[in-house]
């Protein structure tokens, strides 16, 4: 792998102190399948991980042994050798519940705050520069969801009209902190959501935004993003409420 | 309308920039299909093997424009596979060229649906070159660039496009001299009136043009129908 671009540079920066090789493991599992990083790609070496991801090298080569096994990656040898993504990673509901209730009330909220207000720029800025042609694109994306037929495909779906609609923002920084946030996210949300069901209320909303950016409206449009998040944040919460508080108000 | 003094000739140096790119594409487009019809022999179809053979014709394209980030050629679905094949080069960190991974597969994670993109559906609608952005090229580049691309052929029919992509950051070191040396507010204007580049803070990058009085002097740059021109208005006074 040459130079990275900067959405993965995002994927490979310095990890948290927590559970290093565990987090390894995700981030790049999340990476792979949100597409940040492609099929066939080769990953940085041992070392170059280590100094990116500021961990210890048996760190990297834990984490880089588990992608090995679940057949993630691939380690090949000689000239063109190197360590290359070959599998898409399966949801495990089991890592995504762990995700969601490692994150506090208090945290869950500053993460919907964070993505409102990206959202909210995103929209302001697409409404100043993008054009009709663009919001043809988007409308189709936005119809993306409501025809996703499994859990991941309403996942990249949602994950897609959002990377899209901060696309037409002209903003590289953006576009980075929203494929951050989303990669925090997107996942989680899906596993939370009950995709059959609600595909068709992110479909809406997506449309809703897209109609009102069609319209000049940024104040309609900005509306419709902070109600989208509020809706999928209540449901994030709720959940993590009743994994966390079984005794609480729903038993 | 009025005249600004240097608009003119600036213009005309900024067309001839433009235009080299465009030449310079058309003979990638013929040395890529020249390439893939003499790795294809006597089979009947392409096969994405091919496709290897036009690395060289690529490499000479980048060594004359290396502000360059990236050039190759696209071909639309059917020609090779179903789902279309891109083989963009680039030269890396030790000056190797390697080409760019794509995902072309539909539902597939980062999928890159560039059949929609402008910069693929108006070359092969129109046969014509087309110049498009800045935007930033989620699932393909991941960048913030300009991609100019004209058509390519097998005998009369259009199969596909030649390209390249180039960075905003690189862009503006090739054109902004140009553009300082008129004493006005200047900007270069894509077809669709974005800002592809101006020489002052009036006109920023990727914004909009805003609707302007008739004091500008305009001038079409008459390059192929990109549509490109160049905007004009005195320098504010502060």
């Amino acid at each position: 792998m040459g130079q990275l671009s900067g959405v993965q540079s995002q994927v490979f920066r310095p990890l948290p102190d927590v559970l290093r090789s565990d987090a390894i493991v995700e981030r790049l599992t999340t990476a792979i399948t949100l597409g940040l990083l492609r099929h066939g790609e080769q990953l940085p070496v041992e070392n170059q991980l280590t100094a990116m991801l500021g961990v210890a090298t048996a760190t990297v080569r834990d984490a880089l042994h588990t992608l090995r096994q679940r057949g993630i990656i691939e380690t090949r040898r000689g000239r063109s050798g190197g360590t290359f993504v070959v599998g898409a990673p399966s949801p495990e509901p089991e890592m995504l519940r762990q995700r969601l209730v490692a994150l506090s009330m208090a945290e869950l909220r500053d993460l919907a705050d964070e993505q409102t207000s990206n959202g909210m720029a995103a929209v302001r800025l697409a409404s100043e520069r993008a054009f009709d042609h663009d919001f043809d694109r988007l409308e189709s994306i936005a119809q993306l969801c409501a025809g996703a037929d499994t859990q991941v495909d309403c996942m990249r779906a949602d994950f897609r009209f959002h990377i899209e609609l901060t696309v037409l923002a002209q903003s590289e920084r953006l576009m980075q902190n929203e494929m951050r946030l989303l990669s925090e996210s997107v996942e989680i949300l899906w596993s939370v959501l009950d995709w059959q069901v609600d595909r068709v209320w992110a479909a809406a909303d997506h449309r809703a935004i897209v109609t009102a950016l069609r319209s000049g409206d940024v104040a309609t449009a900005q509306a419709a993003v902070r109600e989208h998040i509020g809706r999928n944040t209540y449901r994030l919460v709720e959940r993590r409420l009743d994994e966390m508080y079984p005794t609480g108000k729903s038993t | 309308m009025i005249v600004i003094e240097g608009v003119e000739s600036t213009a005309r140096e900024v067309a001839e920039w433009f235009s080299r790119i465009i030449d310079d594409l058309a003979r990638l487009a013929d040395e890529s299909s020249a390439a893939m019809a003499l790795a294809r022999g006597k089979r009947p179809a392409l096969t994405p093997r091919d496709l290897k053979a036009t690395g060289p014709a690529a490499a000479r394209f980048l060594d004359k424009h290396p502000e360059h980030e990236a050039a190759g050629i696209i071909l639309r679905p059917g020609v090779v596979g179903a789902d279309g094949e891109i083989e963009w080069w680039k030269r890396d960190l030790d000056g190797s060229l390697r080409t760019i991974l794509f995902s072309l597969t539909p539902h597939t994670a980062g999928f890159y649906d560039f059949e929609t993109l402008e910069w693929f559906s108006n070359v092969v609608t129109t046969g014509r070159p087309t110049l498009t952005g800045p935007y930033v090229d989620y699932a393909g580049m991941d960048k913030y660039i300009v991609t100019t691309t004209v058509p390519l052929r097998d005998g009369e029919k259009i199969v596909g496009a030649a390209g390249c992509d180039i960075e905003m950051r690189a862009l503006e070191p090739a054109l902004m001299p140009l553009l300082r040396r008129v004493k006005a507010d200047v900007a270069i204007v894509s077809q669709h009136d974005r800002i592809v580049l101006g020489n002052s803070g009036r006109f920023l990058v990727g914004n909009r043009l805003e609707r302007l009085s008739d004091a500008c002097h305009t001038v079409e740059l008459g390059v192929h129908e990109l549509g490109l021109r160049l905007v004009a208005v005195p320098a504010r006074v502060s």
